[in-house]
């Protein structure tokens, strides 16, 4: 069998019976199985005996892919990359690995990720840090770091991660794949660890736009008990590929991508290539600046924390994952049990999150960023009256070393610059290769929708998408 | 600006439900001043009266129960008795 096949491929070749559902899941384990030490992209590889029965005939029969730890499955264990959760074993299944599942879908296991979904680069899971594909010594990104970098070796075709500033969009540019941040509450978040409730969003990390489409449209849909759940008609997002971009389409590059002295100049030239590339499509390119754009970073810094801080404040020994034994009294117990669960940098989101939300410090931090927030959904609305899409580099840097970053964690929080903005005002984005370094490392560009566009991105970026050759690479080393 | 200190951090720790090692409280200080510091900018920040934050809406459905087999739950408590969660005692006689 081929490796790094597409998820239209499998389905075209599964149902001409060119390969059988069997063949193709044991294909797929093997290779897991095989690459995992070296990468490090999974905390769990599932018995194959174990694996959903294939006399489904949904969109994804007999299709392997991995879902991030935070994401419920049922009977499974649900650490989210954190050794306070080590034993916790899902009682039910997640919304999302719910409708997968009702496809047919085939779960190998538990993607890797950073704790509680807190990092940029893979490196903050308490299991062990994830490696990039594309080189070893690198970072996938993250915190989807292992679906990200599962997906770029060909282990899986597909792989669900989940994002709150970037984590989907980030690791799948790191990687040289696409990554959605759908329009907020288009999936539902039940059964989604929560990290920061008012950004949370599962999304796909695929090889291609179309395959990315399609597990779009398999996930979205409004669910009676996630109350931030929109209300939207099912829709087939491949439908509208047709390779070419609507007629009269403007697009918005935002004008801090290229005056910013923080992005890498590999990244910067990227980009200019990629408006070339769709000018040369028959895009009409402006030039927008999003004055409050460059607020994101601070507003996510209280949003995130403070939201963090109050979810995570469950995890305490009391009802479920693990306890320490040695405590006497009550908050001992909770005191020793947070301390010998939680890593550093989820201490110290907690920490500041707790902070900002003091009755002393929350109307200076929290009460101005929620204001913040909402004159940067106003820019945006204003900017999709003048242009249809925003684009923008995905990530401001090239993959960066292992341990480069860890030393100073507000130049990491820095690297999500591009991708925070949209998180926090609900927009949807869609992540795509768009060239590679001079050491051939991928390098993505995204683009911006107003709310619910997701059937647009697809389509432009589709059209962008067939005609460069960046998806068709793959790194060595997988064959 | 706002200046984070020593005892600030020792007090939200407390709070916080967190225990700090000795060697961690210095960079976590620095850490934490140099994130208020960034954003400071928002302090800057002219607030346009246009864009109001939103107000959350209630959004309600029926109040059906749904049959669930609650021993999965309890199956992930660290102790239970008696279908009941056992923690450390909090009154003493």
């Amino acid at each position: 069998m081929k490796s790094f096949l597409t998820i239209k491929e499998l389905r075209e070749k599964l149902d001409k019976k060119e390969l059988n559902k069997k063949e193709t899941v044991n294909f797929y384990h093997d290779r897991l199985k095989k690459y995992n030490k070296k990468l490090g992209v999974a905390l769990e590889i599932f018995e194959k005996e174990s694996l959903q029965e294939d006399n489904n005939q949904g969109l994804l029969s007999g299709i392997p892919g991995i879902l991030k730890d935070n994401i419920s499955q049922k009977n499974r264990t649900l650490a989210c990359g954190s050794k306070i959760l080590k034993n916790y074993v899902a009682p039910y299944d997640a919304t999302v690995t719910k409708k997968l599942n009702d496809e047919g879908a085939v779960i190998l296991g538990r993607a890797n990720m950073d704790e509680f979904a807190m990092g940029s680069s893979g490196e903050y899971s308490a299991y062990g840090i994830t490696r990039n594909p594309w080189d070893t010594n690198r970072v996938p990104g993250g915190s989807s770091s292992g679906s990200a970098s599962a997906v770029a070796a060909g282990l899986v075709p597909w792989a669900l991660g989940t994002e709150t500033g970037g984590s989907v969009r980030q690791p799948a540019a790191f990687t040289g794949l696409v990554g959605l941040y759908p329009t907020y509450g288009s999936n539902s978040r039940s059964g989604i660890i929560a990290f920061t409730s008012s950004t949370d969003q599962a999304g796909p990390i695929t090889k291609t736009v179309y395959d990315n489409a399609l597990i779009s449209s398999i996930l979205i849909g409004q669910n009676p008990n996630d109350s931030t759940s929109l209300i939207r008609p099912k829709i087939d997002f491949t439908k509208n590929l047709t390779g070419k971009l609507p007629k009269n389409l403007k697009l918005g590059v935002i004008k801090d991508a290229l005056e910013s002295e923080g992005v890498n100049s590999e990244v910067k030239k990227s980009f200019e290539l990629a408006i070339k590339q769709l000018q040369k499509l028959g895009a009409e390119i402006k030039y927008i600046d999003l004055p409050d754009l460059k607020y994101g970073i601070s507003v996510y810094f209280i949003v995130s924390r403070a939201e963090a801080a109050s979810n995570l404040a469950r995890f305490d020994g009391s009802l479920y994952g693990a306890r320490s034994e040695s405590a006497k009294t009550l908050k001992e117990m909770y005191i020793q049990t947070r301390h010998d669960g939680f890593g550093i940098e989820v201490k110290r989101r907690i920490l500041m999150g707790n902070y900002v939300l003091s009755s002393s410090h929350q109307d200076a931090f929290y009460k101005k960023a929620d204001h913040v927030r909402a004159m940067m959904r106003a820019e945006f609305e204003q900017a999709f009256k003048e242009v249809d899409l925003l684009i923008s580099p995905t990530a401001s840097t090239l993959p960066f070393e292992i341990g480069k970053m860890c030393q100073d964690p507000v130049k990491m929080y820095l690297a999500d610059y591009f991708t925070v903005p949209n998180c926090i005002t609900g927009n949807p984005a869609l992540s795509i290769p768009c060239e590679f370094s001079k050491d051939n490392l991928p390098i993505g560009f995204q683009f911006i929708g107003p709310r619910l566009s997701e059937e647009l991105i697809y389509q432009v970026a589709y059209a962008f998408e067939q005609s460069t050759d960046y998806h068709l690479k793959t790194p060595k080393g997988y064959e | 600006m706002v200046k984070f200190d020593k005892e600030e951090l020792i007090k939200l720790a407390d709070l916080s439900a967190l225990k700090l090692y000795d060697n961690e409280i210095d960079d976590l200080v620095n850490q934490i001043q140099k994130l208020l510091d960034y954003t400071d900018e928002l302090n800057r920040v002219e607030l346009s009266t246009e864009a109001a934050p939103t107000r959350n809406v209630n959004v309600f459905r029926e109040d059906v129960v749904i049959k669930f087999d609650s021993s999965l739950l309890m199956k992930q408590a660290p102790k239970t008795k008696d279908g009941f969660f056992v923690v450390p005692k909090i009154l003493n006689k």
